[in-house]
């Protein structure tokens, strides 16, 4: 019981805590002080906070680092894709980076569905679906029930459902992605004696192919484009 | 539902999805048919000496507001050479289109990117693709120079040159003082005699009291001064005077890369001369000059007519509609043409004094041309009028005035009047409000920013408790698939138990036979009773289930015989073991008061050493 309570305080005073370093990086911000209130966001150090991640993205963009603001910009909208500012605010980074997030061939509240859920959540509700199924199965075997089978098929359809979702989220455009830092050259092997192929700008999105030591392969989908790329010139979001 | 209804269905169904196909289809293009922009050159591999012209096209609705910005095109001098735009009103619907050309010298040979060029429309940003050029060497024929010079030049060699003769930079104006309005060109001139890697960037002066137009292509060549043959490269630009008094021309700033030897003098009459300017070295050093500052005196022009239209030049004036018929109450699109030399850009529309017609709109869009380095071009103006009686009416000459620069005098032009026959009008006639393209009382949007920071952060309970699960998922999924297959293996088996009862009795009987005993043990000594009553059940149970019939009603001597029947081989011996162990129990069980537990476990023993043999003797 004591070791719940002190893990549950625990979870209860960390967003505390950062919400307080939260109120002087704002204050900073307010005050158009971006260096500042970014050291501060840089401080907390919370890769999986989206609002951080944006509020860190905003000062980034305030300091005329579009690249970098891109790459915070797409590491929020990862964990929160629903979030209208963060959504908002990578598709007009992106914009001025020459890339287009979603496609305006497209209606956007097509998109608005597509992203709903972060890949986190889907894989999530997927396994809580699969554990339903398994128990209900299970159940079942034991005890023969005629309800059991309608919340059997429910069950494999939600989790069906929920899974070809997670699958078709993981081979999409923004999933596996990564962000050029600086102009980039991409070569047709993992080493730099391969043949230059391009050179890719920088605050280019690629997508990660596979991963060597040094060096990873990766595409450039609208190009056409496909080699290796240094890894210290890129970030993986 | 017969075949042929199925066949109907189907069909129905077809062409529902063949309609909203057509619906995506032209969604799509309608959505695609927006703004388009679009960068073209009409060379892609130029000798170094040589300039291309890079065309940018802005074409949809709000076309006329893009502004391209060329400040990443590092790799080339950048000079304007023109811009047309082009309005067309169909249906009232008015589409519009730019084009930016400049002319573009590259700064060093090898193959360049043009990247892609951000063009902004309104609030919008759109993007060219990016375009290869290839700069090769120098592309000029070998002149020879003449015995002249030749001459001048070797009675020049005697003197020592200092590097300011060797590399200069002048400016100058073609004249000293212009009306408002008037072209100056501006030129100015890069000389050098030594070799250079790359071309020179040209970073342009500021200017006061004038506004500046480009007048691409740079000239180049090579020209003697004093005995010594330099290669020259000319900018020239058109200055407009925008009020009398003074105006200043700052000074231009030219930057080379020249080889860091300081006796680097070519000699002139190389007949590789121009080709060893741009040889690349290795080792250069960044040479820096500027022109002296320029004033000019702008006068004020001569006190102008009520009609004068802010043109200075030479212009002529033509007048054209789109229809010569129209119904009552329909618009009409009148097209005023002004054409000539002159300040185009600043040309304000002329009147139009017909009172049979309502003008509504007046739109304008110009064509700059720079021929000969003097602006000109032609300023089209689009009247969107209506006839206000029926007949045959006449718009009036229109009549513009401007100042005459070969003159210096107002000249006023005018176009020829047109006849127009308004019918009467259809359906009571259609109403335009043109008013409603251009609403008055709308919010006009400055400029646009990222959203705000979150002050407050949300509650990120849900998915830091979510990044901690995710780490245990892959053991959970083993774990639940293990459970699936031992649910699997269950099932199989109680199917088998199902299928075939009295087999699985027979295979078990054994293990079952050692149950009860276990049960039997758990009732010892408390229940001694029942515990015995229990062992003798079992072994009744027992040879039931190894007969497959029950045997539980008989007699022993009956079963005994049962067994002879169904396995004539077996023991007749364990037959009698069987026996005394069943009357040992009944012994047990109505003579005795109290139970040993000696005697219970050597019973037990008893019974499971009869049962493990009747095993073999029923697997013989």
């Amino acid at each position: 019981m004591k070791k719940i309570t002190i893990f549950l305080l625990i979870f209860y005073m960390i967003p505390q805590l950062n919400a307080s370093v939260n109120d002087d990086a704002s204050s900073y911000y307010k005050a158009q002080n971006y260096d500042k209130a970014l050291e501060i966001y840089k401080n907390i150090n919370d890769d999986t906070n989206p609002y951080i991640l944006y509020n860190m993205a905003n000062c980034y963009y305030k300091l005329n680092d579009k690249t970098n603001a891109m790459i915070y910009y797409l590491k929020a909208f990862n964990l929160k894709p629903r979030d209208k500012n963060i959504r908002e605010n990578l598709i007009t980074v992106a914009k001025q980076n020459g890339e287009t997030i979603f496609s305006e061939d497209i209606p956007q509240f097509l998109y608005r569905i597509y992203y709903f859920f972060s890949d986190l959540e889907l894989k999530t509700i997927s396994e809580l679906f699969f554990f339903l199924l398994v128990l209900l199965i299970i159940i079942n075997t034991h005890k023969k029930d005629d309800k059991l089978h309608g919340y059997i098929i429910l069950s494999v359809l939600i989790f069906g459902i929920f899974f070809i979702f997670y699958i078709m989220r993981k081979n999409s455009y923004l999933s596996n992605i990564a962000v050029t830092i600086y102009e980039t050259e991409l070569y047709s092997g993992p080493d730099k004696t391969f043949n230059s192929l391009a050179i890719i700008p920088k605050g280019k999105i690629i997508k990660v192919i596979s991963d060597d030591e040094n060096y990873l392969e990766v595409g450039v989908p609208k190009d056409n484009i496909k080699g290796w790329v240094e890894k210290n010139t890129i970030v993986k979001i | 539902m017969n075949m042929i209804g199925k066949i109907k269905n189907l069909f129905l169904v077809k062409n529902k999805i063949i309609f909203l196909s057509f619906l995506f289809l032209l969604f799509h293009i309608l959505a695609s048919a927006e703004t388009m922009v679009v960068a073209t050159v009409d060379r892609t591999q130029i000798p170094i000496n040589e300039s291309f012209n890079l065309s940018i096209s802005v074409s949809g609705d709000n076309a006329s507001d893009a502004i391209p910005d060329l400040s990443s095109l590092s790799d080339f001098n950048v000079y304007s050479s023109g811009k047309s735009s082009n309005i067309s009103i169909i249906n009232g619907h008015i589409n519009s289109s730019v084009e930016f050309i400049y002319t573009l010298t590259p700064r060093r040979t090898g193959r360049f990117t043009i990247p892609r060029i951000g063009v902004s429309v309104g609030s919008d940003k759109y993007w060219t693709k990016e375009i290869t050029i290839d700069v090769t060497a120098p592309n000029i024929s070998n002149q020879q120079p003449n015995q002249r010079a030749k001459n001048q030049s070797q009675k020049q060699t005697n003197r020592s040159i200092s590097r300011d003769e060797l590399i200069f930079v002048t400016a100058e104006t073609d004249k000293k003082s212009a009306y408002v309005g008037e072209q100056i060109n501006l030129i100015i001139k890069f000389y050098t005699a030594m070799p250079i890697s790359s071309n020179p960037q040209y970073i342009p002066p500021s200017y006061t009291n004038l506004i500046s137009d480009d007048l691409p292509p740079v000239k180049t060549g090579t020209e003697i001064i004093n005995g010594i043959r330099y290669y020259y490269a000319e900018i020239k630009t058109a200055l407009f005077g925008i009020m009398s008094g003074k105006a200043t021309i700052s000074p231009a700033t030219i930057i080379a890369y020249t080889q860091e030897e300081d006796d680097v003098a070519l000699d002139p009459f190389d007949p590789n001369f121009i080709q060893k300017f741009f040889s690349s070295t290795a080792r250069t050093k960044e040479i820096r000059l500027q022109t002296k500052p320029l004033t000019l005196d702008i006068k004020s022009l001569p006190p102008p007519p009520s009609d004068f239209t802010n043109a200075v030049g030479n212009f002529f004036i033509t007048a054209k509609v789109d229809n010569q018929t129209v119904n009552m109450g329909d618009p009409l699109n009148l097209t005023v043409e002004v054409t000539g030399k002159g300040n185009v850009n600043s040309i304000n529309a002329p009147t139009l004094n017909s009172p049979d017609f309502k003008v509504y709109d007046i739109l304008s869009s110009q064509s700059i041309s720079k021929n000969k380095d003097v602006i000109g071009g032609t300023k089209k103006f689009t009247y969107i009028i209506t006839p206000l009686k029926e007949g045959n009416i006449t718009i009036d000459s229109i009549k513009m005035t401007f100042f005459n620069i070969d003159t210096k005098k107002y000249e006023t032009i005018t176009t020829n009047p047109i006849r127009i026959t308004v019918l009467k009008a259809k359906d009571g006639g259609k109403t335009y409000d043109f008013d409603k393209t251009l609403p008055q009382n709308n919010i006009k949007q400055k400029d646009t920013d990222i959203n705000y920071i979150y002050d407050k952060i949300g509650n990120n309970f849900l998915i830091s408790f979510l990044n901690k699960l995710e780490k245990i998922y892959l053991p959970f999924n083993l774990f639940l698939i293990l459970a699936l297959i031992v649910n699997y293996i269950i099932v199989i088996r109680r199917k088998k138990i199902e299928d075939n009862p009295v087999d699985y009795n027979y295979k078990k009987a054994i293990n079952i036979l050692k149950e009860s005993i276990k049960k039997a043990e758990k009732e010892f000594p408390s229940n001694s009773r029942t515990a015995l009553s229990l062992l003798y059940d079992s072994i009744y149970d027992y040879i039931s289930r190894k007969l497959k019939q029950n045997i539980a009603h008989l007699p022993f001597e009956k079963i005994a015989n049962t067994i002879k029947v169904i396995k004539p081989s077996f023991s007749d011996e364990l037959i009698k073991e069987f026996k005394v162990i069943i009357e040992r129990i009944e012994f047990l069980n109505y003579t005795s008061s109290k139970i040993e537990k000696n005697d219970f476990d050597t019973l037990i023993k008893s019974i499971i050493d009869a049962a493990e043999k009747a095993e073999k003797e029923f697997l013989k």
